[in-house]
């Protein structure tokens, strides 16, 4: 409940700063570029929750804890969440700032590409029978595509595929370029957000781990990697000859 | 590596040939494919040119489209013909994985080698840098089959797996045909392109996908 207030009130903060931060130089619209404070934060963390999610896969391959596959799939998810919200935020950006909402931009592109392979592990999460068997594989696609993250967010921008309009924002954010205010507006917005997505992680892990001690008492999640679903098997009243 | 795990890699490699070459299956359809998209590639560039660029991604939207069709078969043949679970008692899974996988990337080229010309000649693209067409496309055809290989693994127990299949290895190619037609635009004649850095990070794809890629089947393997 405290944690709720906290948030809440964390919130109002940051509606507040952005509310009273000045323009952004630099940039052809000024007033509409402060976006970045809810542009750049979700790009910067949904990585971050794909790689945790990659972590919490490898722990679950080496132990087989179900536990460890529930916070892999749900940081997977909120790491779906931000990218989306990252991708609908930098269109709107694009807009404004460089008149199209699409331009194959490398970053663009990459986060792009990025939600297209995490929504592909959904694909095939629900694609197998057993939890068990779904888990471990799941698990396996999420260790190999956390393995395109680096190439995909420090090799292939830099590779200079397509020309980047990024190129300013990425030296203001990423190389020191932001004057002090902006600094502190932004980092205390990348505390909030990700604040409220790890409460949200945490939600769906609490969701996750009470759906499988269900399974467990339901004889649904079972230790034999082949055996097929069993069902649910109800005690059946039989009927006496007479 | 050791010899025993090398004699098994290439025991696996050997099966691998040897049924490919009783049944010929995955080197007509692959060829096949890629053939009939070059064809209808050099149909739609009849009235020009296509710039380096646009070259080079339909060079490789022609072998991709062929990989994913013909390569994935490997691991989803041996479910299918029920002969996966005699695999997983007789071997290994790190050499069963690098035995395909090898066998794919091999496959691959021998597509790639007929095909490329062909698109070079349907097309009528101007290759200004050989050399550099040859490395790219290698490293690229490297990076494809590590990729879908180890998307084949991972489907190859699912429900629909030939959908699925699809499903999960575009998305995780992209990468791998970013790069790819950066290598092959400066081949096809575009001086801004930084081509050698790219056919370094293709290289650099592949090794780490086909470092990893036993490592994960062997995690899955008895699941």
């Amino acid at each position: 409940m405290i944690y709720r207030i906290f948030l809440l009130l964390a919130g109002i903060g940051v509606t507040a700063l952005y509310v009273w931060a000045p323009g952004a130089k630099g940039f052809p619209q000024e007033e509409s570029a402060k976006i970045l404070f809810f542009h750049v934060p979700p790009a910067m963390l949904c990585t971050l929750f794909y790689l945790w999610g990659a972590v919490m896969a490898i722990r679950y391959l080496m132990s087989k804890d179900l536990r460890f596959d529930v916070r892999s799939v749900a940081a997977i998810e909120v790491g779906t969440l931000l990218c989306v919200l990252a991708t609908v935020t930098g269109m709107v950006f694009a807009k404004v700032q460089w008149g199209a909402f699409w331009e194959w931009d490398p970053r663009q592109t990459s986060i792009f590409i990025q939600l297209l392979i995490y929504a592909a592990y959904f694909a095939l999460r629900y694609s197998f029978p057993t939890p068990v068997r779904s888990a471990a594989y799941s698990s396996a696609y999420a260790i190999f595509a956390a393995l395109t993250a680096p190439f995909l967010i420090f090799i292939l921008p830099r590779l200079n595929l397509w020309p980047s309009s990024h190129a300013g924002a990425n030296q203001a954010v990423v190389g020191g370029g932001l004057d002090p205010t902006y600094r502190t507006i932004f980092y205390t917005t990348l505390v909030v957000i990700l604040l409220c997505f790890a409460w949200a992680y945490k939600v769906r892990v609490r969701e996750g781990e009470e759906g499988l001690l269900k399974e467990v008492s339901d004889g649904l999640a079972t230790g034999g990697s082949d055996s097929p679903d069993p069902g649910v098997v109800r005690p059946v009243r039989l009927r006496d000859r007479d | 590596m050791n010899s025993s795990w090398a004699r098994e890699v290439a025991a696996i490699l050997g099966k691998e040939l040897r049924v490919e070459l009783r049944g010929r299956v995955g080197l007509y359809s692959t060829l096949v494919f890629a053939v009939g998209a070059v064809t209808a590639l050099g149909i739609a560039s009849i009235r020009g040119e296509p710039s380096p660029s646009l070259a080079a991604g339909l060079l490789w939207v022609a072998l991709l489209f062929a990989c994913v069709v013909g390569l994935a078969r490997t691991f989803l043949s041996e479910e299918e013909q029920g002969t996966a679970d005699l695999l997983r008692l007789l071997a290994n899974p790190g050499p069963v994985f690098w035995g395909k996988a090898v066998f794919n990337m091999l496959l691959l080229i021998a597509v790639a080698l007929f095909v490329v010309p062909l698109f070079v000649l349907f097309v009528k693209v101007e290759v200004v840098a050989p050399f550099l067409l040859i490395s790219g496309v290698l490293c690229g055809c490297a990076g494809l089959a590590a990729v879908v290989s180890m998307c084949g693994a991972l489907a190859s127990r699912a429900q629909g797996r030939g959908l699925l299949m699809g499903v999960i290895s575009l998305p995780l190619l992209l990468p791998v045909l970013a790069a790819g037609i950066t290598a092959l635009r400066g081949a096809f004649g575009d001086p801004s392109a930084e081509s050698w850095s790219a056919v370094a990070s293709l290289g650099g794809m592949a090794v780490a996908f086909s470092s990893l890629g036993p490592y994960l089947y062997a995690a899955v393997w008895k699941q």
